[in-house]
């Protein structure tokens, strides 16, 4: 009987174990899970317009966004990059030109940074960041397509000297969080685009398609303003 | 175009380049700087004393108790929290996890350097330091003694972990064909250091087969080895955890654009996998438990004492570090680390210190001078990180010549990244 106080016992809390493993592995792996089942929860009553979104729009790693659709990427020493992402970038559709802030200018987080010329209309955009401007994209200025091309590459546009990155960083949304802000984005932009709208564009989302870029070559001004001010937060100034 | 790659350029002679690097950079007078210099400027002093007049001068060590403060907290958790290094290299040039790259330099040094001090503390204890190098050149090998396999193991990791961080030497230097030979040589010292991690952590444990009735029976078992190899897996990743968060504040302006942006998935991975590994290590103990049969000593204050350890600093600290990485929520993933650390501790002092002959009327207390030497160990070994992170590409970002260390981003690499000067 000296077997069960020992090796009896050991088996048993070995096999135990075994069993108890098996739920702890699901605890261990769950967590990533949540949050994207979460999110589709949340915008159930769009998923078929959100369906067709999803990956549409570009997030590259370890590029932080602002609310108003424009980039930031540290690069260490308190310098900046900044450009506008990629909903923007489908948004305005490729722009004829860049009107940038010279080498020296003071921006400030939140405020009109810069602004594309589309057409004949202005869209301005929000700096994502507080700082000086150290550099320009000259290569963006002379070709401003690549701002469509490639955002978040050769499309940059400013390099800018914060004073407090930490801080900087704390008002940005990092790229993990993106997606879902993106597509959030992207299902206002549709609802937007509700019959006033809709009438002007021709049927895009609601047929099961996806933004046009530039869809704001095809809006007439007055919409276009409300638009921006809705997704670029250009209008709340 | 870019100063931080430029500054490490040798570009007027090698001398006046290390002559340069040598000066400190910085403000003098911190709060750190006064406080670490006098501990360091104390524990000399003691230390003069301690090899002209002996451990006795200093220490409350004596033939009952032989292995103090020195032993169980320098050696045997300095050796754990090191562990970081091999769990780290393991991952990433073996299983080829990509997402831990930006971490394993500074892992690296971190792990060289507390083998150099803390192990390096051993020579403080040995009553005739000299002597070291006997099992090494064949004096004295000691081939029937465990502390055979930790001696040679000691010298070979150091020099392995010290190949596993050339290549950041090599590019602070600007030697770019030393740095590609290095380079290469990375996946073979890896599979040694890891290899010699695994026997020499267990060895440490090992150690202590032999104390056999002077270890508390809550805390002696045959299974030691397997405890502190083990424990010495989320005790390394805690501590990466734990030093991570603070030197990526301190260290700011040196982390590159790599680590910058992944450090805080970095740090909910390593919990997920520090947590898994506490929750194999509870299992361990509570079969170390059974087959000792030793549910007869679990009451009085030792056994508080031993669930404090147990239950407090390791099961608490599990359950923080898996919901932490659930939640994304980085406090309670630090918290966690701290309490592992803690637990870790506590595990190694109690088998070494404080439940070595609990049963002894007068017990070994640490002198103050004891504490102070080991205070002045740690300020040594976070001077010379610091000096080393400021001057050589450890968090990035790397000179752009380096090119084969860079983890490619697709889109959100920054165009002109790769013509800097």
């Amino acid at each position: 009987m000296d077997f069960l106080p020992t090796k009896g016992i050991e088996y048993l809390v070995v096999i135990g174990y075994l069993l108890v493993l098996i739920p702890f592995w699901f605890v261990l792996q769950g967590g990533r899970r949540r949050q994207p089942a979460a999110a589709a929860a949340r915008t159930a009553p769009l998923a078929k317009v959100a369906e067709g979104l999803r990956g549409w729009f570009r997030v590259p790693e370890g590029v932080h966004f602002h609310q108003g659709h424009t980039w930031a990427v540290p690069e260490g020493g308190g310098v900046f990059k900044v450009g506008l992402d990629d909903f923007a970038q489908r948004l305005v559709g490729p722009p004829d030109a860049l009107r940038l802030p010279k080498v020296g200018t003071a921006l400030r987080e939140g405020e009109k940074g810069w602004s594309l010329g589309v057409g004949d209309r202005t869209v301005d955009l929000l700096s994502p960041v507080r700082g000086e401007v150290l550099e320009v994209n000259a290569e963006a200025l002379d070709d401003p397509a690549l701002v469509s091309a490639d955002p978040y590459g050769r499309g940059w546009l400013l390099r800018v000297k914060v004073p407090q990155p930490d801080a900087a960083l704390k008002n940005l949304l990092p790229w993990r969080l993106a997606t879902a802000w993106m597509e959030d984005a992207a299902n206002r932009l549709s609802a937007a685009m509700s019959p006033p709208l809709g009438a002007a564009l021709g049927r895009v989302l609601q047929d099961g398609g996806i933004p046009v870029a530039g869809i704001a070559r095809q809006i007439d001004p007055e919409h276009w303003d409300r638009l921006a001010a809705e997704l670029l937060l250009t209008g709340e100034r | 175009m870019r100063a931080m790659s430029e500054a490490r350029r040798p570009s007027d002679g090698l001398w006046a380049f290390l002559r340069r690097e040598l000066r400190p950079k910085g403000k003098l007078i911190t709060p750190f700087n006064v406080i670490t210099l006098a501990l360091m400027l104390s524990g000399a002093v003691i230390l003069f004393f301690r090899f002209t007049r002996g451990l006795g001068a200093v220490t409350n060590l004596s033939q009952d108790f032989p292995w103090g403060l020195w032993i169980g907290f320098d050696v045997m958790t300095g050796v754990a929290f090191a562990g970081g290094a091999y769990v780290l290299t393991f991952m990433v040039y073996i299983l080829r996890i990509e997402k831990y790259h930006p971490i394993v330099r500074v892992t690296v040094l971190n792990g060289f350097l507390a083998y150099v001090f803390y192990a390096g503390a051993l020579l403080l204890d040995l009553g005739r330091p000299w002597n070291v190098v006997n099992p090494i050149i064949g004096n004295s090998f000691g081939l029937s003694s465990v502390l055979f396999l930790v001696a040679w193991h000691f010298m070979l990791y150091m020099m392995a972990e010290l190949v596993e961080f050339s290549p950041a030497v090599a590019e602070w230097l600007g030697w770019k064909r030393i740095r590609k030979v290095l380079a290469g040589l990375t996946v073979g010292t890896v599979i040694l250091g890891v290899t010699l991690s695994t026997l020499h952590q267990s060895a440490l444990g090992a150690l202590y087969l032999m104390a056999k009735p002077k270890i508390h029976p809550l805390w002696y078992s045959e299974f030691i080895p397997i405890l502190f190899f083990v424990s010495s897996i989320f005790a390394g990743l805690s501590m990466v955890i734990f030093e991570g968060s603070i030197s990526h504040k301190v260290f700011q302006t040196r982390v590159g654009k790599h680590l910058a942006k992944s450090h805080d998935d970095i740090l909910i991975g390593l919990a997920r996998i520090a947590g898994g590994v506490m929750f194999v290590y509870l299992f361990f103990e509570v079969l170390k438990l059974i087959h000792g049969q030793k549910w007869q000593y679990l009451h009085g204050p030792w056994a508080a004492w031993y669930a404090l350890e147990i239950v407090g600093l390791v099961a608490l600290p599990m359950v923080l570090l898996i919901t932490g990485s659930r939640r994304r929520d980085l406090t309670m993933i630090k918290t966690g680390a701290v309490l592992t650390l803690l637990g870790v501790l506590l595990n190694r002092l109690n088998i070494s210190v404080i439940a070595f002959k609990w049963y002894a009327p007068v017990h070994y207390v640490p002198t103050l001078m004891e504490v102070v030497v080991t205070g002045a160990v740690i300020s040594a070994e976070l001077w010379v990180f610091r000096w080393v992170v400021n001057r050589m590409p450890v968090m990035g970002p790397d000179p752009d010549w380096a090119e084969d260390r860079a983890v490619s981003t697709d889109a959100a690499a920054p165009a002109g990244a790769g013509t800097g000067s």
